[in-house]
């Protein structure tokens, strides 16, 4: 039973940060080529990435929630 | 002799990680607070305890800094430094709601000054490690004194629903009761309809279909709304829990030094939390006093509703 749920918590986390990682790449690329054709945009394209990125990580929290609560909550 | 100090500190502290007796011995993680003392029915967890001392904290200082107010603040005083702060979060939030930054700048910096200070105290030294012993049924049971607000699944909600009702009530201070209902209940457009039919004019079938369409968008326009309180939320808490159990298990893991470098990651990710959640609720709030059809306020751009 506890190897199963450890198993399971650290797939959950696994699986989950898969999607946002990938999607935080291609933001952050699109924001360096942004940054790299427009620079004086600066301070506009960092916010965006900003708010942008924590939207993105937050599904990634959203499955560390999950697994943090698997493993710990009885 | 700056240099000596730092490589004497630095080779003590890895002398300590090999030999030291002062050693974490198991990792303990709890998500849930700790109850410390129950008051009627009420049990005072350690994260209501620390929440509402970070709020003291949050009054004592405002107040102490706003005592004496100058027009030009010398430049290390405490005015000039929270007023340079302000003046940042300000223009974030200017960029969004333009000219209605000024009605939602006071809940917004409160977001923020809350949280961050909520998240850096969980980095405090006594924070977490202060603990009081208690006995239940017989056996001793240790809960913590101290633990940061924002690690509490519950503080993070009540902060996210009071964005999302903050929210509601702008809209509904700046668009009215008809039009922010409207917005969530999409019935504008049969409405335009029904009464083109009382006056005898023939409406046209094209707009009861964009009536349609609008009444699923406000289906979603609810959901959204519910979904903003768990993503606000779950963002918040789980950045933090889990920076705390990320420091933990460092500490665990490697000692004195490995886990120097996630403090100062951890506490970026709180400044970075803080900011996320107010200047979201910012944007959030900006939309909530804008229609669908509105042309956002901008410095300078009179909105649709005025050019008419």
């Amino acid at each position: 039973m506890e190897i199963s749920r450890d198993l399971i918590a650290g797939l959950t986390i696994a699986l989950g940060a898969l999607a946002p990682a990938l999607s935080i790449g291609r933001l952050a690329a699109a924001a360096m080529e942004a940054l790299g054709r427009n620079p004086e945009a600066e301070r506009g394209i960092s916010t965006n990435l900003i708010v942008a990125l924590a939207f993105t990580e937050a599904i990634a929290i959203y499955a560390l929630v999950v697994a943090l609560a698997i493993k710990f909550v009885q | 002799m700056r240099k000596l100090v730092v490589i004497v500190v630095a080779g003590l502290l890895v002398l300590a990680n090999v030999v030291t007796p002062y050693k974490v011995e198991h990792v303990h993680i709890e998500m849930q607070p700790e109850v410390l003392w129950h008051i009627g029915g009420l049990g005072i967890t350690n994260t209501l305890l620390t929440g509402v001392l970070a709020g003291l904290l949050l009054v004592v200082v405002g107040s102490l800094i706003t005592r004496r107010l100058v027009d030009a603040p010398s430049g290390r005083s405490a005015q000039n430094i929270v007023e340079a702060l302000f003046e940042v979060l300000y223009g974030y939030v200017n960029s969004f709601a333009g000219e209605r930054a000024r009605a939602f700048f006071p809940l917004i910096m409160c977001f923020f000054l809350y949280i961050l200070l909520s998240n850096w105290l969980a980095l405090m030294p006594g924070v977490g490690s202060i603990v009081l012993t208690s006995s239940q049924n017989g056996q001793s049971v240790t809960a913590p004194l101290f633990r940061s607000a924002t690690s509490d699944l519950n503080a993070t909600l009540a902060l996210a629903v009071i964005s999302v009702v903050a929210s509601q009530a702008y809209g509904v201070r700046f668009r009215g009761w008809w039009k922010h209902l409207t917005r969530f209940v999409a019935i504008e457009r049969f409405v335009v309809y029904g009464n083109d039919l009382l006056k005898g004019r023939r409406p046209s079938a094209k707009s009861l279909l964009r009536g349609l369409l609008d009444l699923f968008i406000g289906i979603l326009e609810i959901s959204e709304e519910i979904t903003k309180v768990l993503s606000f939320g779950f963002r918040l808490f789980g950045n933090v829990f889990g920076g705390e159990v990320l420091l933990v298990v460092m500490a665990f893991l490697a000692p004195y030094l490995a886990s120097l470098p996630f403090m100062g990651i951890e506490m970026l990710s709180g400044l970075i939390q803080a900011f996320i959640f107010s200047v979201l609720s910012a944007a959030f709030f900006a939309r909530a006093t804008t229609g669908h059809d509105d042309v956002p306020p901008r410095e300078g751009l009179r909105t649709s509703a005025e050019r008419i």
